[in-house]
């Protein structure tokens, strides 16, 4: 169910009351069986894949820890290559599946792998990835292996971020599985406040901003310059607040029941260089990859060369995370080649280093936020073609061209002074004080009113859900 | 102690809205109760648009003109293909002049028995909007039922013999009845199955289609017609800002649309299956079929929102159309304000009554 949804207003409300009425054995009970409910809802064959996965990494959780050391590297392994494997099958054989063909097309020879059809479970990438991170936490001997089964079950299912993240740690949330929360009223109020402020950058900001966008990318062809540039820009805020609404929904409602999960964005549109922007977007995800792929490549132990060889090869796969096409592995290699140029910029070109003042940072900002709105131009586009379409028309655009959008001059405006509240909400406070009740109970009323009212409500699923 | 009964209230009550949401039969059951408001009783595109100045109240069903059997005339059984326009909720046996009388709905298929010593006849009506995909091959939603049964194979087993006779005697004796049963799954299986979906729209129209709510919904709905132009995206607004469509008749990229264009070999086509579909009921034993469009509602209210493709008029005047034709698209165009509803895609009560003096007086002609 979408978080954007009387649906699962509905069973927030029944599963947060009811894990507040219980002691903690119902509590975790309750808590993976309405997980499995949230899960199945979507599709129930989902489940199936789910817990053939959970099953597998816990018992190789529980051996990990029991074997002795020559057998151990083999179990992970195995359990990393199961995991992989599962990812690999549902979201990347139909990508290897056309490009084999194309390959072998142009020797004119049959391509002799078999057709599968079917549709990528919800949120695969997210919770194959929390659960290699609990076995190759167990093996370095980080953390300790699960036991209980509905606890470690619980630990991939939870249901905020089962299906789009924050990407945990079993360092962090294992215990917190184990700990019976006293409820705290000042948790609640900052849950609830992060709920309903993820809610309005869904509703109000991001599903406004995308009716620009789906019209622009839909035909790139039939577009100005100038449209499609506004577009870009429109969809720079629509990705960040669809996926960082979501992503404060789930802690929020994580929170509301006392659970503190990691946070995955910290304002990443005041970044100064790329390599600030990939500390403060998606951090769950940047910090997976660079725990468990830059670092056993070597990290920055290895000669320079061939760490801005791993730094590469790390963004590539990252960009192939998020999605079985050409235009996310090319926005991932993009990443990777701002992230090396910069570096080279500053060792072998320090002239070219922006001074630290307020000028050379403001510009620094502006080129960062340039950067990484380009790059977002492939992780948007329907294929390469369009994507290389639209950059060369947003290249040459001039103000002269006509623009034309779905909406009207005022909701245009209106989308503009929404994108300006945003930054100015992130620039000034990063979490909406609660401490003050009667200031919580009245923002809240507002959210609720802006958020009906205001709110477009199309059932757009979050971008995020189809990874 | 207040909080602990409070907190337990408050799941229950939700529970059981969200039961209501997940099961289809407990949703509809609830809402014969009454226990939430029919969403459809202000029209279906005020319960799409929310905009007040297209809220209507929609009239209940009029008298039945043919509730007193006694002057029915005995020698007809109407059986009529149609849509929503002839569910039962809108036309029933008691507003013909027949002595039986059968809807099945285009989504369902159906055996029917026919009783040869009638006159049995055929009427298939049918919204301009769908006229082309149900006409794109010939037409068999209704068939007659096999009298013949199937030979079981003797089993060694003594049980199966008596099974196998068991299940016969049910199968030949009450394939209406199976046949009902498997539309009826077969249509909450396509249709409401309790998808994320589905329980989404229950639960907005369990929590949210009561009187007092509609006011907050209309100003919503207000303030994006207003101020940013939008409304649901469902519904067109027409030119002159008087009407309201349902998108599919009314976007000229929507192959429904009377708007889209139809080349003349898709009115021969049309025309072929038409024909077909006459001679095969024919054979089965139909006296007469006929065929009866009912236009869009942009088709008469705001045909100059598009290029009209007249499909209506090419398909009855087409000199090739063998099929029995009534015409309720040149009544209809004298006043269609009269005979549409302003809130609904259906007709007002004198638009259904038109259509039915129409088909009456039809069905009084046969020898």
């Amino acid at each position: 169910m979408l978080f954007n949804s009387i649906h699962f207003f509905i069973f927030f409300i029944i599963v947060t009351l009811g894990y507040w009425s219980l002691g903690w054995s119902g509590r975790w009970r309750l808590l993976l069986f309405s997980s499995c409910y949230f899960y199945m809802i979507f599709k129930p064959e989902y489940l199936l894949i789910l817990f053939f996965t959970i099953i597998i990494d816990y018992f190789a959780g529980i051996w990990l820890e029991k074997t002795e050391e020559k057998k151990r590297k083999w179990l992970l392994i195995i359990s990393i290559i199961s995991n992989v494997g599962i990812l690999a099958f549902f979201k990347y054989y139909p990508f290897a599946f056309e490009n084999i063909g194309n390959i072998l097309g142009i020797f004119k020879v049959k391509n002799p792998l078999p057709i599968f059809d079917f549709i990528l479970p919800i949120g695969l990438s997210f919770h194959t990835f929390q659960a290699m991170s609990y076995t190759i936490e167990v093996y370095r001997g980080n953390q300790k292996a699960e036991y209980h089964f509905g606890i470690y079950a619980l630990y991939v299912m939870f249901y905020p971020q089962l299906v789009a993240g924050p990407i945990e740690r079993p360092q962090n949330v294992l215990p917190q599985f184990h700990k019976t929360h006293e409820y705290d009223f000042e948790k609640v109020k900052s849950g609830l406040m992060m709920m309903a402020w993820g809610l309005f950058k869904k509703v109000v900001i991001a599903d406004r901003l995308a009716m620009v966008v789906d019209y622009a990318y839909e035909n790139p062809s039939e577009k100005t310059g100038f449209t499609l540039l506004i577009a870009t820009f429109f969809y720079t805020f629509q990705i960040y607040c669809d996926f960082s609404g979501y992503s404060d929904i789930a802690l929020g409602s994580a929170k509301v029941m006392g659970y503190d999960l990691m946070e995955n964005f910290k304002t990443p549109y005041f970044s100064t260089s790329i390599s600030e922007f990939w500390r403060r977007w998606h951090i769950s995800l940047s910090t997976w990859f660079r725990d468990y792929l830059y670092i056993p490549l070597g990290g920055n132990r290895v000669a320079e060369w061939r760490r801005y060889f791993n730094q590469f090869l790390v963004f590539m796969i990252s960009g192939l995370w998020h999605g079985a096409a050409w235009t996310f592995v090319i926005w991932g290699c993009l990443h990777g080649f701002y992230l090396i140029f910069a570096v080279l910029r500053d060792k072998y070109l320090p002239n070219l280093t922006l001074p630290k003042s307020f000028f050379g940072k403001s510009l620094n900002l502006v080129s960062t936020f340039i950067l990484v709105m380009f790059a977002w131009v492939f992780f948007r586009a329907k294929n390469t073609t369009d994507a290389i379409l639209i950059l060369k028309k947003i290249v040459s655009f001039s103000f002269s061209q006509d623009f034309k959008s779905p909406l009207n001059s005022t909701e245009m405006w209106f989308s503009l002074i929404l994108i300006g509240f945003l930054l100015w909400k992130e620039y000034r406070f990063f979490h909406i004080e609660t401490t003050n009740t009667f200031k919580f109970y009245g923002l809240i009323f507002l959210f609720t009113l802006t958020i009906y009212f205001l709110g477009v409500f199309n059932t757009n699923q979050f971008i995020y859900f189809q990874f | 102690m207040v909080r602990f009964f409070l907190k337990r209230i408050i799941i229950l009550i939700l529970m059981f809205i969200w039961v209501q949401s997940f099961s289809l039969n407990i949703f509809l059951l609830m809402k014969e109760k009454g226990l939430f408001p029919d969403d459809y009783r202000y029209g279906d595109l005020y319960r799409l648009s929310y905009l007040k100045k297209f809220k209507g109240n929609l009239e209940k069903p009029v008298e039945r003109k043919f509730k007193n059997h006694k002057e029915v005339n005995s020698n007809t059984n109407l059986y009529i293909l149609g849509d929503s326009f002839t569910i039962e909720e809108r036309i029933n046996k008691n507003d013909f002049n027949v002595n039986q009388y059968k809807q099945v709905h285009w989504i369902n298929n159906e055996n029917i028995r026919l009783d040869k010593t009638k006159k049995n006849i055929l009427l298939i009506e049918t919204i301009e909007r769908y006229f082309g995909e149900r006409f794109s091959e010939s037409v068999h939603n209704i068939e007659l039922e096999r009298n013949e049964v199937k030979p079981i194979n003797p089993s060694p087993i003594r049980k199966m013999k008596y099974i196998g006779k068991i299940v016969n005697f049910l199968t030949t004796n009450f394939a209406s009845e199976f046949q009902i049963i498997k539309n009826k799954i077969s249509y909450f299986r396509n249709s409401q199955f309790p998808t994320s979906s589905n329980i989404e729209k229950r639960l907005e129209i369990i929590l949210f289609s009561y009187d007092f709510i509609l006011p907050i919904r209309e100003l919503k709905a207000s303030l994006n017609y207003e101020f940013f132009g939008r409304v649901e995206k469902q519904v067109l607004i027409s030119k002159n800002l008087k009407h309201q469509f349902f998108y599919q008749e009314a976007d000229s990229t929507n192959k429904y649309s009377s708007f889209y264009p139809v080349s003349q070999l898709d009115i021969d086509t049309y025309i072929g299956y038409l024909n077909e579909t006459k001679k095969y009921y024919q054979q089965l034993g139909f006296s007469e079929v006929y065929l009866s469009i009912i236009p869009n509602r942009v088709s008469l209210l705001a045909p100059e929102s598009g290029t009209y493709n007249h499909l209506i008029e090419r398909i009855q005047n087409s000199p090739n159309l063998k099929m029995k034709n009534l015409d309720i698209f040149h009544i209809y165009q004298k006043n269609p304000e009269m005979y549409f509803s302003k809130s609904d895609t259906h007709w007002t009560p004198e638009g259904r009554n038109e259509w039915l003096k129409m088909v009456n007086s039809e069905l009084e002609k046969l020898p």
